[in-house]
């Protein structure tokens, strides 16, 4: 059944260029999903999820550069698409996860793995303040439906 | 009970085409069933839980809309939590790569093997499109291999909702070779009475198609009327095959279809009572080692390309 489940996956490469290789998805142990990719030089790259290919969520990834990168992933839910997206702005000092491309006031992997905003948009709802703005003052935004369960170690 | 050979006879004599139902072809027609000595594999055991160290989550709400679990109920609406997750490593291992080919040395299944060779014809790709009136006579049009040109029309007495629990059935030549037909139906239902009704109610006659005169399947078995079409091509050979199919299967397509409704009913039923509701989702991510062998042999080949 489960790989019924994992053939449900499908991989988009947003932004792609013809060069570009897509994500591999193969089974893993114990009903899990390896993700696997081969980084371009210079680029950054974050990975997004959407059980219905509406609403796409940030998985708590940020990916630099050259080599094989490679993930685990499982869901409870029978049916998951992933993405990648990349941006190919060089990261001071080569650190990604510190890097705000945006330019919102958040590093990006605190907006992948904590506030679940984009790392590329410096505005993710499409309001009039910066990512930043909101989640620094919570009189301005909607935080509401964001729960935030353990700090980044 | 003593008189009953005598009554059925009498009944016979009365109504000789109980006593000779149509035969409509001499090749075997049939459903294919598994061989009795066919392996199961047993079911893949379910994989204990993965004890995850959560380093950061982030939990959104959303409101959802999902399919229904069958046509014709309302869609599964709710508010559902969505969770994803980075954890730590599991450090699950590798799966397994995949089984080498199998190697065919037994000299009994090479045997078998030769003569399924041998008999199997391959299998081919039937296209019918089937109109039921009222339940008891069905317009067919029979595309051979998909092709419109060789379109053949007719008229039959049977239900072709009978024919919608199977996809396959297997013809068999008197020496011994074989071919299976994958039957692709569209399948439509007219309720005459019905549109009667509602074109009444709207001011417009209807007006029902002519169906010629055919025989009650009951009494003198499935029979067909050719409405347009060769009658020595490849479509009228399947409209022989599909009622000689009926001829020998019917009674058992018929309840095999009523318990299908029945089915179909107790589940809408419990759905109704039952309503689905989304379910909270949580999505867990960790970074691995490195690719497993499979991964690696797949993104090899991806850059090959």
């Amino acid at each position: 059944m489960r790989v019924i489940q994992v053939s449900l996956l499908l991989v988009v490469l947003a932004g792609s260029t013809g060069a570009e290789q897509p994500i591999v998805l193969t089974p893993g142990t114990n009903d899990t999903v390896n993700a696997d990719w081969v980084g371009a030089e210079g680029r950054t790259y974050f990975v997004q999820c959407s059980m219905d290919l509406s609403v796409w969520l940030h998985a708590p990834i940020v990916e630099y550069s050259m080599g094989n990168k490679s993930y685990g992933m499982k869901s409870t839910s029978p049916r998951l698409f992933l993405r990648l997206s990349y941006t190919d702005t060089p990261p001071i000092a080569g650190n990604a996860e510190a890097m705000d491309f945006d330019g919102d006031g958040i590093p990006s992997l605190f907006e992948v793995a904590i506030f679940g905003t984009d790392p590329l948009r410096f505005d993710s709802d499409g309001g009039t303040s910066s990512d930043g703005e909101k989640y620094s003052n919570p009189t301005t935004t909607s935080v509401a439906s964001l729960e935030v369960f353990t700090p980044l170690q | 009970m003593r008189n009953l050979p005598a009554f059925t006879a009498l009944l016979c004599l009365a109504s000789p085409v109980l006593a000779q139902e149509r035969v409509f072809t001499t090749d075997k027609v049939e459903i294919p069933r598994l061989p009795v000595d066919a392996v199961r594999a047993e079911p893949k055991p379910k994989p204990p839980p993965i004890d995850f160290k959560v380093i950061s989550s982030q939990t959104r709400r959303f409101d959802v809309v999902e399919a229904p679990p069958m046509s014709g109920l309302p869609p599964v609406t709710g508010n559902i939590a969505i969770t994803v997750r980075k954890v730590e490593d599991p450090g699950l291992p590798d799966p397994p790569p995949p089984a080498p080919p199998v190697v065919i040395d037994d000299p009994d299944a090479l045997a078998r093997f030769e003569e399924f060779k041998n008999s199997y014809q391959g299998p081919k790709m039937l296209a019918v499109s089937a109109t039921v009136y009222d339940h008891s006579r069905t317009f067919l049009r029979i595309y051979p291999n998909g092709k419109t040109e060789k379109t053949l029309t007719a008229w039959t007495n049977i239900d072709f909702n009978h024919f919608c629990g199977f996809t396959t059935y297997r013809v068999t030549k008197p020496d011994e070779t074989y071919t299976d037909y994958s039957m692709m139906m569209g399948i439509g239902n007219m309720d005459t009475a019905r549109i009667q009704r509602f074109m009444a109610k709207n001011g417009q006659h209807y007006e029902a198609p002519e169906i010629p005169e055919l025989p009650d399947i009951r009494i003198a078995g499935p029979d067909f009327v050719v409405v347009e079409g060769s009658s020595k091509g490849k479509a009228m050979e399947t409209l022989r095959q599909l009622h000689e199919l009926y001829r020998k299967e019917g009674a058992s397509l018929e309840q095999a279809f009523y318990d299908r409704e029945k089915a179909q009913a107790e589940r809408r039923e419990y759905f109704l009572a039952n309503p689905p509701k989304p379910k909270d989702v949580t999505i867990s991510f960790w970074k691995r080692r490195g690719p497993s062998q499979i991964a690696l042999k797949e993104l090899e080949r991806r850059q090959e390309r």
